[in-house]
């Protein structure tokens, strides 16, 4: 609880500098840059610039900083597509990279908001939808580290396996062993691919015990105590060797 | 780095490196400039690919000169400058982006910074302060991006 009159100076000062070290401002050439108080992903500072056009007209750009955020997460072709549904509340333009527009120095404080405000978030677009498809990038290690391990005519990808439910659960790869199958599932630590692997994994399992089923994971650790959850199956890490995929298959 | 720029002006190149004189393919040092801010805004990074090629995994960043007012660190990053802001030369250094328990490297783009104290005031020293501290001994084949200086500002 905040007690009246109880913030220190100390508390005062501390407030006082953050608050003005809040915005920075620098001069390149005729151009200005502009740093705000809005993190991107990777923590750097959301950054507008504005340079001079003819008369009052400036011009503020994001100067490529959302396309270089999203193309170091190797989804640049996102951008123009998640820039212009983003531009259409916000009243900017996206070009090939740089998200503008061209203003007056009467509504340059706006044009600051807007430019920054839709860089910020289609670089948190983007990004948070990247996050999302991790399970389809760890699939697609799963099935490359599968392949080399047991060979690409024993592993199947794209199959789906009936449940006890009757509900057909899609599942990362089936390799064919000689007596039994194994069935792989890539499982990231978000919540709903924990819970999915969760219920397919007990579904499958009802109906028979002559299949195993493997979680393969980033990591256990990350999980915490959600790894229960993806009881009955074994689970194993992506850094783990070719020996223990095959263990866990046997 | 060519003359061919894209729109923004934006130059990066990927340099694989070798280990014991064999080239380890998905080991990279990549950089980044533009090519209209001559002796600014300047990245070096070196990352690997996961398995399957399919992702690259960052382990150290030098920005120096950034534009971008710096970088904002977590605030459960280790060591002095946790929740802090770092000035434009920054490194994000590995032992501070890496989980030991865990053994990974913590999530996002390198989330962790500190400053950067050595004096670097032109591209030859941040090469060579790179070549020092992500160990590359003959870094000095990077070179000095094409920037475009413009006589009349």
């Amino acid at each position: 609880m905040i007690a009246a009159g109880s913030i220190s100076h100390e508390i005062q000062g501390a407030v006082e500098s953050a608050v003005r070290d809040l915005v920075h401002v620098t001069r390149v050439g005729e151009a200005y840059y502009v740093n705000l108080p809005m993190l991107y992903p990777d923590g750097s500072f959301v950054t507008v610039r504005i340079d001079r056009m003819t008369g009052t007209g400036i011009r503020v750009s994001d100067a490529g900083f959302a396309y270089r955020e999203v193309d170091d997460l190797d989804a640049s072709r996102s951008f123009k597509r998640t820039a212009n549904k983003v531009a259409e509340t916000t009243g900017v333009d996206v070009g090939e990279r740089v998200i503008s527009v061209e203003a007056n120095i009467e509504t340059i404080e706006r044009a600051i908001f807007d430019v920054a405000g839709t860089s910020w978030r289609v670089a948190n677009v983007i990004s948070e939808r990247i996050f999302e498809e991790d399970d389809v990038v760890l699939s697609a290690e799963l099935s490359t580290r599968l392949k080399a391990v047991f060979g690409s005519d024993k592993v199947c990808e794209g199959e789906k396996i009936v449940g006890a439910s009757t509900v057909e659960w899609p599942v990362s790869a089936i390799v064919l062993l000689e007596e039994h199958k194994a069935v792989f599932q890539a499982v990231n630590d978000q919540a709903n691919s924990i819970y999915r692997a969760s219920t397919a994994f007990r579904d499958i399992s009802s109906v028979t015990k002559q299949i195993r089923l493997i979680a393969f994971v980033r990591s256990k650790a990350i999980l915490g105590p959600r790894l229960a959850l993806l009881a009955p199956a074994r689970v194993v890490e992506e850094g783990q060797s070719d020996e223990s995929l095959r263990k866990a298959a046997a | 780095m060519d003359g061919a720029y894209p729109v923004d002006g934006y130059i990066r190149y990927y340099v694989p490196l070798d280990i014991d004189g064999i080239t380890e393919a998905g080991l990279n040092l990549s950089g980044g400039a533009y090519a209209r801010l001559p002796e600014r805004h300047v990245t070096l990074e070196l990352s690997i690919q996961g398995h399957g090629g399919i992702r690259r995994i960052r382990l150290v960043r030098i920005d120096w000169r950034s534009l971008k007012g710096g970088h904002s660190n977590d605030r459960r990053c280790a060591g002095p400058w946790a929740g802090k802001r770092v000035p434009e030369t920054h490194f994000h250094r590995f032992d501070l982006n890496w989980i030991e328990s865990e053994r990974r490297m913590r999530k996002g783009k390198l989330p962790c910074a500190e400053p950067i104290d050595e004096l670097i005031p032109t591209f030859e020293d941040l090469i060579s302060f790179a070549g020092i501290h992500l160990n590359i001994k003959n870094i000095n084949i990077v070179p000095r991006p094409n920037w475009e200086y413009d006589l009349f500002p």
